[in-house]
C-alpha cells in the first residue's frame, strides 16, 4: 500500500478502510507536525495540533477532489485547522523568549535532540521575525525557508499563481532580511574576530 | 537587463527557481556589473544563513499511531464532513452566481449571519480584529437560484413592471423552482427573500430622454450585531437611468431625501435631481453640488512600498482600511498609527472604491471588477451588494443609505441607484 500514490490511497480510505490514511499520516506527519510547530513553537501543541490537523483532514477527506492533488489540499487544511485553534484558544504566537523560558522549565523534553536548535538564540530570533512578518508574507516564507517546499508547491498550498508566490517571498525576504540584519552582523563581526 | 529586475532574478536564482534560459544571462549581467555581483553574495549569504539555522523537527515516534488510535475511536457519524470555520478571507467563490441585483448574494449573507450568530463576536472595543473566522470550508450554499429581475427578451427601456410581473422576483412564489429552504418564509431570524413592494410607475419624458422604469424590492436579512441577530432590511432601487446617457457622481442632499446626479449629454454636463423614494421622478435642475469621492492616504506601512492600494482612515482616525490592488489584492484593516499587524478582512477586493461611512460601523469598497460590496468591521461580514460595474458611491449622512452609479450588463449608460443598508 505504501507504493500506491496519494490519491489512490484517497480512494481506497473512502471505501472504509482506514488503513491507507495510516499511511498518508506516516507519509505527511513529518511536514504537518513541522507546520505546526512553526506555527506555535511548542512541541507538544504541535502534536496536538497536527493531530487535530490529520483527524480534520480525515474527517473531511470525502470532499477531496481528484482533479486536484493531495498533499497541497491537505497542508492547507492542516495550516487552516493549527491557525483556527491557536485563534481559538485565543492564543498568541509564543515569542522566542517565552518559548525558551517555557522549554528550559521543562525537564521531560530536555532530552530531545530539538531543543538544543530550538534553544539557539539564531534560531530563535529568525523564528521571532518571521512571526513578525505580515500574514500574506509569513506562511511563504515558512514554506520556503523552514520546510524547503517549491514555489509550486507553495502556490498549490495558498492557491495562487507562483508569480503571486515570488512576490511574496520577494518582498517577506527583503522584511526578514532587515529585521535579521543586525544579527546578521553580529554573525560577520563574530566570524572576523575568530578569523 | 536593469539591475532592479535583475534583484528579483537573484531571488530565483539563489532559491534554485530561475529557469535555466535565464541563468546564463544573470551571470553574465553580473559579471560586468559589481552592485549586482554583491547583491547576490549578500543574498546566497542570507539564504545560507537561514537554512543553516533552521533545524528540521520531526514528530514523536508515536505519532501516526497516535492519530489512527483517535481516527478509530472517532464515532461513526463523525466520519461525515464536518465543517469549522477556518482562519481565512471570505472567497468570492461564497458569493459565486449572485444575480445583478446581489439577491442571491444577500441569501448567501444570510446563511453567513445566521452562522455568525451563534459566535463570539469581535467588538471594536477589542480591536484588532482577530483572524476573521467566518468563512466555511466550503463556500456557503446559496438558499435559492438567481434571480434576475429583469424578465429575458426585453429591452429594458421600454418595460414598464406590473405588480404581478414584479413578483417574480420572489423566488417563493415560482413554482417551478425547487424549494431550497425547508423553512422559507418561516425563518425565525427573518431570512427571507425578496417581498416586492410598491409596483414601480412610469417616470416622465424628460427633455427627449425615456429614463428606465424604477425596479425596486425589498430584502429581509438578519443583522448581526453584538452578537445577536435581529432583523434588517436590504432595500436596492434604480432612482434614474437615461436612455442615450451616462448618470454618475450621485450626492445626497443634506435632507438624505433628494439625490443630486450629474447627465453627460451630448450638449455638455447637466445636473438632475431626483426624490429618494421607489417613485422617483428626475428632473433637471440648476442646483449646483459637489460630489466627494473616496479620500485616500499615502505612507501607511513600509511593507505597503510598492504595492497598489487604496487608503482611508475611519471618521474617527482610529483605523484604516486598505483596499489592496495587487496580486495580494483585498480588504485590510488595522490600527492606524499601531505597529500592530493589519488583519486582511476579505481575499475580495482590489477595486477603485474604498469608502467609510459616516459613523465608521461600514466600509464600502469595490473588487478588481468594480462590483460593490460592504464590510462590516464589527461584525465579520462582508456583503456583496450589486454585481457589475460601480463607481461614485457616497452616502447618506445618517450612514445607512448609499447612492451610486451602475453600469448594468446589457446596457450602454450607467445608472443612479440607491441601496438601504442594514
Amino acid at each position: 500500500m505504501e507504493t500506491l500514490t496519494d490519491e489512490q490511497l484517497v480512494a481506497i480510505c473512502l471505501e472504509g478502510k482506514t488503513e491507507a490514511f495510516a499511511v498518508l499520516v506516516k507519509r505527511y506527519e513529518k511536514q504537518v507536525y513541522s507546520l505546526a510547530y512553526r506555527l506555535c513553537h511548542d512541541y507538544d501543541e504541535a502534536s496536538d495540533l497536527a493531530q487535530d490537523a490529520f483527524i480534520h483532514i480525515y474527517q473531511v477527506l470525502a470532499k477531496f477532489s481528484n482533479d486536484r492533488k493531495f498533499f497541497p489540499w491537505m497542508y492547507r487544511i492542516a495550516h487552516n485547522v493549527c491557525i483556527n485553534s491557536l485563534n481559538k484558544k485565543k492564543q498568541q504566537l509564543l515569542s522566542f523568549d517565552e518559548s525558551i523560558e517555557v522549554k528550559e522549565d521543562s525537564n521531560t523534553r530536555a532530552h530531545q535532540p530539538e531543543v538544543k536548535a530550538v534553544a539557539d538564540e539564531t534560531y530563535g530570533s529568525i523564528m521571532a521575525a518571521m512571526d513578525s512578518l505580515p500574514e500574506n508574507y509569513r506562511l511563504p516564507v515558512i514554506l520556503r525557508y523552514t520546510e524547503n517546499l517549491s514555489y509550486q508547491e507553495i502556490a498549490d498550498i495558498l492557491q495562487v499563481p507562483v508569480s503571486t508566490v515570488e512576490t511574496r517571498l520577494f518582498r517577506g525576504r527583503k522584511l526578514l532580511q532587515k529585521k535579521l540584519a543586525s544579527l546578521m552582523e553580529r554573525r560577520d563581526e563574530k566570524w572576523t574576530v575568530k578569523q | 537587463m536593469d539591475c532592479q529586475a535583475i534583484e528579483r532574478e537573484i531571488q530565483l536564482y539563489v532559491d534554485g527557481e530561475l529557469p535555466p534560459e535565464r541563468v546564463e544571462a544573470l551571470c553574465k549581467h553580473m559579471a560586468t556589473c559589481s552592485s549586482c555581483a554583491l547583491a547576490y553574495k549578500e543574498a546566497q549569504e542570507f539564504h545560507d544563513f537561514l537554512f543553516a539555522n533552521i533545524e528540521e523537527v520531526t514528530p514523536p515516534a508515536h505519532f501516526a499511531a497516535d492519530v489512527m488510535a483517535k481516527i478509530e475511536a472517532l464515532p461513526q457519524e463523525a466520519e461525515k464532513a464536518v465543517v469549522i470555520p477556518l482562519a481565512e478571507p471570505a472567497k468570492k467563490t461564497a458569493f459565486a452566481g449572485w444575480s445583478r441585483f446581489g439577491v442571491l448574494g444577500s441569501a448567501a449573507v444570510i446563511a453567513l449571519a445566521v452562522y455568525l450568530s451563534g459566535t463570539d463576536l469581535p467588538s471594536l472595543n477589542n480591536y484588532p480584529l482577530p483572524s476573521i473566522s467566518f468563512m466555511a470550508e466550503e463556500p456557503v450554499e446559496p438558499v435559492s437560484d438567481p434571480v434576475d429581475p429583469q424578465p429575458s427578451g426585453q429591452d429594458p427601456a421600454d418595460v414598464t413592471v406590473p405588480a404581478e410581473e414584479n413578483d417574480k422576483t420572489n423566488p417563493d412564489s415560482n413554482s417551478d423552482r425547487p424549494q431550497q429552504r425547508e423553512n422559507d418564509g418561516q425563518n425565525p431570524s427573518g431570512g427571507g427573500l425578496v417581498t416586492p413592494q410598491n409596483p414601480s410607475t412610469e417616470n416622465p419624458e424628460v427633455t427627449g430622454n425615456q429614463p428606465e422604469p424604477t425596479q425596486n424590492g425589498e430584502l429581509s436579512l438578519p443583522q448581526v450585531a453584538s452578537g445577536r441577530t435581529a432583523e434588517g432590511t436590504f432595500n436596492l432601487l434604480l432612482l434614474a437611468a437615461h436612455k442615450n446617457a451616462d448618470a454618475y457622481e450621485p450626492q445626497f442632499d443634506s435632507t438624505g431625501a433628494y439625490a443630486y446626479y450629474k447627465v453627460g449629454m451630448p450638449e455638455g454636463v447637466q445636473n438632475w435631481k431626483t426624490n429618494v423614494s421607489p417613485n422617483s421622478d428626475p428632473s433637471k435642475t440648476e442646483d449646483s453640488y459637489t460630489f466627494v469621492n473616496a479620500k485616500t492616504t499615502n505612507a501607511v506601512a513600509d511593507w505597503l512600498d510598492d504595492t497598489p492600494y487604496l487608503a482611508a482612515l475611519s471618521p474617527d482616525s482610529g483605523m484604516l482600511a486598505a483596499n489592496m490592488q495587487s496580486e495580494d489584492g483585498g480588504l485590510w484593516i488595522f490600527s492606524a498609527g499601531s505597529e500592530q499587524k493589519p488583519q486582511k478582512l476579505s481575499d475580495i477586493g482590489g477595486g477603485s472604491l474604498l469608502l467609510w461611512s459616516p459613523d465608521g460601523s461600514k466600509i464600502l469598497f469595490t473588487d478588481q471588477n468594480e462590483a460593490l460590496y460592504v464590510a462590516f468591521p464589527t461584525e465579520n461580514i462582508i456583503m456583496p451588494i450589486i454585481d457589475g460595474k460601480v463607481k461614485d458611491v457616497s452616502w447618506s449622512s445618517d450612514s445607512h443609505a448609499i447612492l451610486f452609479s451602475w453600469l448594468r450588463e446589457d446596457s450602454k449608460h450607467w445608472a443612479i441607484y440607491t441601496a438601504v443598508l442594514p
